[in-house]
């Protein structure tokens, strides 16, 4: 039994090395460094933890361990890291990724101009149920000769499944038989005629096409035949979709694909327009080997600025081809302080984070203040009762009610206020969501109407945690209530209450879902190049830049906010850590 | 002393009460909402009488409605959607099913059609009988106190009449014809009821309403109702004499009103006529200008337009001249520096002699030229033009060429020189392009010019009129203000006669439903005397029977349409259902053929139902209005089920989109759950060490754990994206926009319960497992077989508040979820508001979708509180 276990731990022991040592060498060798590191320094520490005796205690904390620093260590670095780069729309990739962009999408193809043009036929093979399967062959043909491909082979899929390229080669018929490399094809004809004029005439009479081991492909599909036209759903969504738009079909050392110029009505010799080559460059003293993308057509090298490659279009103009993430050092940074349509927004974003957190805090708490004052009175029946309504609206999901402010209260044309409040009043519909300052107010009315309840309990907590005897003492001193109040009720209070405040103060800098949900940080700024809107705080901004495709993604913007935010929030915490500590020594 | 305390008490119940019924509104709005039966959204009313739970059963019970069956049984019969792979036979058995449950919809509604028929009945029945006596006694309440204001308003006229001393018109004769008219009404309706005419044709309904009418519209009645009716009963001939009668008298009281209005008018002139001359004469004035401004205004409006679309123009012709320039410009360049000399006399001897190409080119050259010349002088009248860039390129142009005209006979003569020839060949290309657009040119600017001071005078003259129409309208306010008692009873006594004609008229009561809706129609439409108020309500009881019948008439309409539609739809489903087999096989395989039934089915639904929606919209909306405002009970609770029943046809037939909620809250549920014990397992382990073991780093450890999660996951977002995007890439089921991502991105979030954990486990005495270890059991075992059980409790709290988190998370969810179908409820939820979607004015169904996902969140926050609240106070603070 003992031995049975120590064999399963070791061998679960050995399986977790084994596959981490995997992730780990894989994501080097996929050039992901970061995350690389952070699986090896875990391994190390796993390993460590496991095979010395010191390690015991880490043993424990390894599950937990091992998402903190994927999911909390990493992401920092990762933040810093694209902070520095100008990761975003139009810079996705990588270089290498970028590169073979560049060589495999269609997109630079080119066609030469006295290129070979065939039309095509499809031929499928029919299972038994008479159904049209994936497997086919196309039958080429122009005024003098007919093609047969052979097989697919070497098909290539993205991600998502979907085909990038596939390969082919073609053989020409001869009176109606093809000699493959191993097998052969024959054409079999309704009317056995091959001599009709014009040369198509001959082609459409082929109804299949059978291979030496009698297996049969069917007339499918043609582009120029009507009465097969109720074919074309499979061959489009199926056919075409999954591999002949992106076939590549070769014959001696022409290469034909689905020509765009002739509207994927036909094959036509379609070449790559770049290729790779590795130069030297001289660097100092030594040679450093770096691959350059060259355009076969005109035989000259690409142009790479602004982390991207360049070619020049048939005008001699410098068209942008495909971008790439490069580090650009604190340019982030600088945009933000130099770029005068960003400074602009940044700074009005950056105070009104400030002034939200800040008015936030001051409602939710003169009005918690207010109510815990009221409610903290034993004599005072039905409090509980008062308590739990009260504290509803902290009970509800926020982003529940937030929705429903959004849509059935400060909606212009059909909200609760505008039409049972503020027109029957005789005023003009206000524009909650569409004026600055009345967005703010909204944002605010929301915000304070969802974090009071929050300030009520602990203010509640706290009066409750006050010697009833200092208020005996005052009054015999002859202090009135208002004195009481101001000195002891409130510096008291603050003692426990001021460190909750701050920590309040940080949750709202980053309240997101607040902003979002309800303005989505609209109405957008004027003068600006960013997504920037009025309520937009420091996170709603951040969640745009790098999200909202209005404008594009900008991740690497969006991760040097993020960077703003951290040094921010980390200066808020340490001060009340700071704060804290002082407010206890008060107190002792 | 206990008084002041009382009191106290009550200011504070009263501002607690008062403050939570405000803050607890939006909750009560909510719940209102998801249970009215209309539409919130366009609604004017703040909360609606008429309640379902229809929004919360189609949330829950998504099945589908008719027309979504119909576009069901497109897809089975197409095989696409989820029926892509189904055999022919497990595709006929779908479609036959979804035939059955067609048919037993359009069964069940035409019942429910019948039966709304059948309570229409019933509630005319209700009226007749129990109603009726009841609503008129209210309607002749109600009319006596509209005499009553007659008679009010007649008496402080005469007293007016006294202390001004002038005699008060003779009403007299105007009351006898009334009289009159009064007799031969009764003899009318009598007639008309003891002709044995039905009573329930809508010609009878109309007939009578005639009678009750002023003015009494003999002709029209004539042509849309006597003519028509006569064709079907030769009866109502008897009732034509009585009306013609009718009709005349009413002409003969109308003529009386006009003497007497004549008379009073030569009362008025009498007695205020200088005051009145002035008043007219200077309303007359301001009438006469004002129309002139609004023809000036036209004007102003057209010629903007003219001006508008001349610069246009121009603009088009300048985008054709401007590509040239630098043509031309160069070639002017090259031709200065060949040095030609201006034509002598016999070079132009030449020219004229020269080919006729040459000397086409010669003229056009000359038109260009001259053609250019004008336009700059129509132009430099012209203050600016847009930036001046269009002026710069005509001097270029005049430039170049006034200098080839002069020189063209020389340049001519040159051309196959070198440095010439390739500006002479530009000149000649340039010049033949810009002919005729250039030559039109003038024209539009001179055109252009004469608009643009037409423009300027036209401000200049209404500016004038506009300040004479200012004052003139001052002085008549004056005027009015000075003689404010004048002019209010000069208004009122212009009344006289029709307030006489009103009063005799009401000497008698109202009989009938129909006298009712007349005499609201004269109040209320034709503005017969405005003394009396009338507001949106007020004839609601006069006007209550027409309705009814309004609601009818639009039922039946509807009734009419929807059975032909159902009618329709039933008999393609049959021959659908017949050839099914035949259909099936037509569309199996990659062939897509047409299956026409289908097709026509959803046609006929296309084409027909909307118009039968918006009628049977009306009939429900007058029910429910005439049930709110129903002070009569049992024709209240009909009226409600009739609009109750409609409903149901209108929820079962009308277009939905649905929206996969309970995947949602499935979804919701499963992430939480999942993520919520995979945290509980880990950080429960993992915080043992840290309560039980010193080790190198435990204060750090704990030191960084309270750092990291004052940082909300929020603010990782860009790289949570981009690491799901990562290993997406190579294990596809933690990617974006999948479940395994979310739960995956969730587990983050472990620092704060090791915090709870580690607190918990600090308060648990070591001796238990000291002992247990004395007794040999290792380390590990002590903390699963005697910590764990005793921490039950912080499990279970633990749990639930990481659950609570995770399903209540809406940020990182909406990055990383992006398929419809794998939205959690809170990214569910918040497309259900998108601006201008669909659902923006569903209120119902947000407001119930809301409250479900709400209440049990609501419920757990309320039990856990104690844990939430503590949590809080100690300190670390997690949204």
């Amino acid at each position: 039994m003992n031995t049975l276990k120590k064999v399963l731990i070791w061998l679960f022991i050995t399986v977790i090395n084994v596959l981490l040592f995997w992730v780990f060498f894989t994501l080097l060798a996929f050039g992901n460094y970061g995350l690389g590191i952070v699986v090896g320094i875990f391994l190390a520490i796993a390993d460590w933890a496991v095979f010395s005796k010191k390690g015991y205690p880490y043993r424990y904390t390894l599950p937990a361990m091992f998402f903190l620093f994927i999911l909390t260590i990493y992401p920092m670095y990762y933040t810093i890291k694209t902070a520095f780069t100008d990761y975003g729309t139009g810079h996705l990739f990588t270089r290498d990724q970028a590169i073979q962009t560049l060589l495999t999408d269609p997109r630079f193809n080119y066609e030469p101009q006295e290129g070979k043009t065939l039309d095509f036929r499809v031929y499928v093979r029919y299972d038994e149920k008479f159904q049209p399967t994936e497997d086919f062959r196309i039958l080429l043909y122009d005024n003098e000769s007919i093609f047969v491909t052979e097989k697919l082979s070497d098909i290539r899929y993205d991600s998502k499944g979907n085909t990038i390229n596939a390969n082919t080669r073609m053989y020409k018929a001869q009176d109606d038989y093809i000699n493959l490399d191993s097998s052969s094809y024959r054409l079999i004809r309704s009317v056995s005629e091959t001599t009709l004029e014009p040369f198509s005439a001959r082609v459409d009479n082929i109804s299949a096409i059978e291979d030496s081991q009698k297996i049969r492909y069917s007339y499918f599909y043609s582009i120029n035949d009507p009465s097969v036209a109720g074919n074309s759903a499979f061959y489009a969504s199926v056919l075409r979709q999954k591999y002949i738009g992106n076939l590549e079909i070769s014959y001696d050392t022409l290469r034909f694909r689905l020509s765009d110029r002739n509207i994927y009505r036909k094959f036509s010799e379609t070449y790559k327009k770049y290729d790779i080559l590795v130069t030297t460059e001289n660097i100092g003293q030594r040679n450093v080997y770096k691959t350059i993308v060259v355009n076969k057509l005109a035989s000259r090298n690409l142009t790479e600025k602004d982390g991207a490659f360049w070619d020049y279009d048939e005008n001699g103009n410098l068209v942008r081809l495909e971008g790439y993430v490069q580090d650009i050092g604190t340019g982030q940074f600088e945009k933000i302080f130099k770029d005068p349509k960003i400074t602009g927004p940044f700074i009005k974003i950056f105070i009104w984070t400030f002034t939200y957190a800040g008015l936030s805090v001051l409602f939710t708490f003169a009005i918690g203040l207010m109510l815990a004052l009221a409610l903290n009175d034993k004599g005072l029946r039905g409090r509980m009762i008062y308590r739990t309504l009260l504290i509803l609206p902290w009970a509800i999901p926020a982003f529940i009610s937030v929705l429903v402010w959004r849509n059935g209260f400060f909606n212009e044309t059909y909200g609760f206020i505008n039409k049972f409040v503020v027109t029957p009043l005789g005023f003009e519909p206000l524009k909650w969501l569409n004026d600055p300052f009345l967005a703010k107010v909204a944002v605010l009315i929301v915000n304070t109407w969802l974090g009071f309840p929050y300030m009520m309990t602990v203010t509640l907590g706290s009066l409750q945690s006050i010697p009833e005897e200092l208020y005996e003492a005052s009054s015999i001193d002859g202090a009135s209530r208002f004195k009481q109040f101001w000195k002891i009720t409130f510096p008291l209070l603050m003692v426990s209450v001021a460190p909750l405040l701050v920590m309040s103060f940080a949750f709202n800098f980053n309240n997101f879902v607040n902003i979002y949900l309800l303005t989505a940080g609209n109405p957008a700024m004027a003068n600006t190049n960013t997504y920037a809107g009025e309520t937009d705080i420091l996170i709603s901004y951040t969640y745009k830049l790098a999200f909202e495709g209005g404008r594009g993604q900008d991740f690497g913007f969006a991760s040097a906010i993020s960077l703003i935010i951290f040094v921010i929030v980390a200066g808020i915490s340490y001060a009340n850590f700071k704060f804290t500590k002082s407010f206890e020594e008060v107190s002792r | 002393m206990a008084s002041i305390e009382k009191k106290n008490y009550f200011l504070r119940h009263l501002f607690l009460i008062l403050f939570t019924v405000i803050v607890l509104f939006p909750l009560l709005w909510v719940v209102l909402t998801s249970i009215r039966r209309d539409n919130a959204a366009f609604s004017p009313k703040m909360f609606s009488s008429r309640l379902t739970m229809r929004n919360y059963t189609t949330l829950l019970f998504p099945s589908p409605n008719a027309p979504e069956i119909i576009k069901e049984m497109n897809s089975s019969t197409a095989y696409i959607g989820k029926y892509k792979q189904y055999s022919t036979e497990k595709a006929q058995k779908a479609t036959t099913v979804l035939i059955t449950d067609l048919k037993n919809f359009i069964a069940k509604s035409n019942t429910e059609l019948e039966e709304i028929s059948l309570q229409y009945t019933q509630a005319f029945e209700l009226f007749d009988r129990q109603v009726l006596s009841h609503i008129l006694k209210d309607i002749n309440d109600l009319y006596h106190k509209d005499r009553k204001i007659i008679e009010d308003d007649m008496t402080s006229l005469d007293k007016q009449f006294q202390t001004l001393g002038i005699k008060k018109p003779d009403t007299s004769h105007l009351q006898n014809s009334v009289n009159a008219y009064t007799v031969l009404r009764e003899q009318a309706v009598q007639t008309l009821f003891s002709s044995g005419l039905d009573t329930k044709s809508p010609y009878f309904t109309e007939t009578e309403k005639l009678i009750y009418s002023i003015p009494v519209k003999m002709t029209l009645w004539k042509i849309r109702i006597y003519n028509k009716w006569l064709t079907q009963e030769p009866k109502v001939q008897s009732i034509y004499e009585p009306i013609n009668a009718l009709s005349e008298s009413w002409q003969s009281v109308e003529s009386e009103m006009k003497k007497l209005s004549e008379e009073i008018e030569a009362l008025k002139s009498e007695n205020f006529g200088s005051y009145l001359q002035e008043l007219t004469e200077k309303e007359d004035e301001l009438t006469d200008i004002r129309s002139e401004i609004a023809i000036l205004e036209n004007q102003k409006n057209s010629l903007n337009a003219e001006i508008f679309a001349t610069q246009n123009q121009i603009k088009t012709v300048s985008d054709i001249m401007s590509p040239e320039e630098q043509r031309l410009k160069a070639a002017y360049e090259l031709l200065k520096k060949a040095d030609i000399a201006l034509p002598s006399q016999d070079t132009m001897m030449w020219l004229e002699s020269t080919d006729e190409q040459t000397q086409n080119l010669y003229s056009v050259i000359g038109n260009i030229e001259r053609a250019i010349g004008l336009v700059l002088d129509d132009i430099s009248a012209v203050d600016s033009f847009g930036d001046n860039t269009f002026k710069s390129l005509l001097l270029t142009y005049k430039e170049v060429y006034g200098y080839i005209f002069s020189a063209f006979a020389s340049i001519a003569q040159r051309r196959d020189e070198e440095l010439v020839h390739p500006a002479f060949a530009a000149i000649e290309s340039s010049s033949m392009k810009m002919y005729v657009s250039v030559s039109q040119l003038h024209s539009i600017t001179s055109s252009y010019v004469t608009l643009l001071e037409k423009a300027s005078k036209t401000d200049t003259t209404l500016d004038s009129i506009k300040t004479k129409e200012t004052f003139l309208q001052q002085n008549l306010e004056l005027l009015g203000t000075e003689n404010s008692d004048k002019k209010q009873f000069n208004e009122k006594i212009t009344f006289i006669p029709n307030m006489t004609v009103l009063y005799s008229l009401a000497q008698q009561d109202i009989k009938t439903m129909n006298q009712a809706s007349s005499y609201a129609k004269i109040i209320e439409d034709e503005k017969f005397y405005p003394g009396i108020p009338t507001n949106l309500k007020k004839y609601f009881l006069f006007k209550f029977y027409d309705r009814m019948t309004e609601s009818v008439d639009k039922f039946n309409t509807a009734k009419q349409k929807l059975s032909t539609m159902f009618a329709s739809i039933a008999q393609q489903s049959d021959i659908l259902m017949n050839d099914l087999t035949s259909y099936m096989k037509l569309n199996y395989g990659a062939n897509v053929a047409e299956i026409t039934p289908v097709e026509n089915m959803l046609e006929t639904y296309q084409s027909s139902y909307e118009s039968a929606n918006a009628d049977m919209a009306r009939a429900s909306r007058i029910v429910s209005d005439l049930a709110d405002d129903s002070p009569y009970g049992e024709i209240k609770s009909k009226m409600r089920t009739i609009d109750k029943n409609i409903y149901t046809i209108q929820k079962d037939w009308e277009k939905a989109i649905r929206k996969p909620f309970l995947r949602w809250v499935l979804n919701s549920v499963l992430v939480a759950l999942i993520t919520s014990l995979l945290t509980v397992t880990m950080t429960s382990v993992a915080a043992y060490p840290f309560s039980r073991m010193r080790f190198k780093g435990r204060n750090q450890g704990l030191l960084f754990l309270m750092i990291i999660q004052m940082f909300p996951a929020v603010m990782y977002m860009v790289s949570m994206y981009g690491i799901l995007k990562f290993i997406g890439d190579y294990l596809p089921f933690i990617g974006l926009d999948t479940m395994g991502g979310l739960i995956f991105i969730y587990l983050g979030g472990i620092a704060y319960n090791m915090w709870l954990f580690k607190g918990y486990y600090d308060t648990i005495p070591d001796s238990l497992e000291e002992s247990a270890m004395i007794d040999g059991a290792t380390r590990f075992q002590t903390f699963i077989k005697i910590v764990l059980p005793l921490c039950l409790p912080i499990i279970a709290v633990v749990t639930i508040l990481t659950f609570m988190g995770n399903f209540n998370e809406f940020v990182l969810a909406k990055i990383i979820l992006q398929s419809e179908d794998k939205f959690t409820y809170a990214v569910g939820l918040q497309s259900f508001t998108a601006a201008n979607g669909p659902f923006e004015t569903e209120w119902g169904i947000f407001t119930a979708a809301a409250l479900m996902g709400a209440v049990p969140m609501m419920t757990i926050f309320l039990l856990m509180q104690k844990w939430i609240v503590g949590g809080l106070t100690q300190g670390s603070v997690k949204g």
